[in-house]
């Protein structure tokens, strides 16, 4: 499976967080949907399954089930994985592929390079995690 | 004059983990080290493929990119071998990069390099391919951050 959790760390912002409560969950799961939206964007297309399989999920929402569903019928052949726990607490969301072929694409096999989607997307979500705190905590 | 980074960050994976002994004697013989593809028709039965899965520029004046931030995977692949006949290539390569700090000339020109651990990120993976008819393929390795700026 392959997957990516973002968490926005709270230590030292208790005062903050206390005066924007749900601020910082909402902060997550954004940046969650925005790297999903950057994975597909850059996911090598063949038959789409890859590209329909990019789930993501919070403490109490998942979108696991749909996009699963969407890849398996796009390509029957491909190798649906079941669905991973969801984050264990609120201001965590993940991002994942229901496909075990996402590995390939990412990393690569014996006969073709590696189509990287995931890790640049993931990248950017670095960049994104520190904006959705400044901006939900000194707007 | 605008620098491509991956060349230079490539050409430099390669000279650090190609020549060196301790590797070669892990994957059985030298010639087994491959950015991306390895060529049709190879016979080896353990090699390591490298390749570029990110680059973000972190400074960038005018035309210039003096710094720059690049993930790579770096990854040792066996043919009908199991994972541990892996970890001997695996454990050289961390030496070899692990905590690394160094400038070089690389194509000519001076840069510094530094292995940008982050000890919060999931960075290694396993996993295997079966090919119909064909030897199953297991290929392990980790992702390494690579700070490139220069010199």
């Amino acid at each position: 499976m392959i997957r990516a959790t973002a968490t926005l760390r709270t230590a030292g912002l208790d005062s903050y967080i206390a005066r924007l409560p749900g601020a910082l969950d909402d902060g997550a799961e954004a940046v969650a949907q925005r790297t999903a939206v950057r994975w597909r964007e850059l996911a090598h297309v063949v038959t789409g399954s890859y590209r329909a399989s990019i789930f993501v999920q919070t403490h109490d929402h998942s979108d696991y089930a749909e996009h699963a569903s969407a890849a398996q019928a796009l390509n029957p052949h491909a190798v649906i994985l079941p669905e991973p726990p969801r984050p264990a607490r609120k201001g965590a969301a993940s991002v994942g592929s229901a496909v075990e072929h996402a590995m390939f694409e990412e990393l690569g096999t014996s006969t073709r390079p590696a189509h990287p989607a995931f890790t640049p997307a993931v990248e950017l979500a670095r960049a994104d995690l520190r904006a959705e705190i400044q901006k939900r905590i000194a707007p | 004059m605008t620098v491509y980074e991956p060349i230079r960050a490539a050409t430099w994976l390669y000279s650090r983990l190609e020549p060196d002994a301790t590797l070669r004697t892990a994957l059985g013989g030298s010639g087994r080290v491959f950015n991306a593809t390895v060529p049709q028709g190879s016979t080896h039965t353990k090699y390591v493929v490298f390749q570029l899965l990110s680059l973000v520029p972190t400074v960038c004046q005018g035309p210039t990119r003096p710094a720059a931030e690049l993930v790579y995977s770096i990854k040792a692949v066996g043919v009908a071998l199991p994972f541990s006949a892996l970890y001997a290539a695996l454990d050289r390569i961390e030496a070899l990069l692990f905590g690394v700090d160094v400038t070089a000339t690389i194509l000519g020109a001076s840069w510094h390099f530094t292995v940008a651990e982050r000890p919060d990120t999931s960075l290694g993976f396993e996993y295997v391919e079966r090919t119909p008819g064909g030897p199953d393929y297991t290929h392990a390795g980790r992702r390494w951050p690579i700070m490139m700026q220069a010199a």
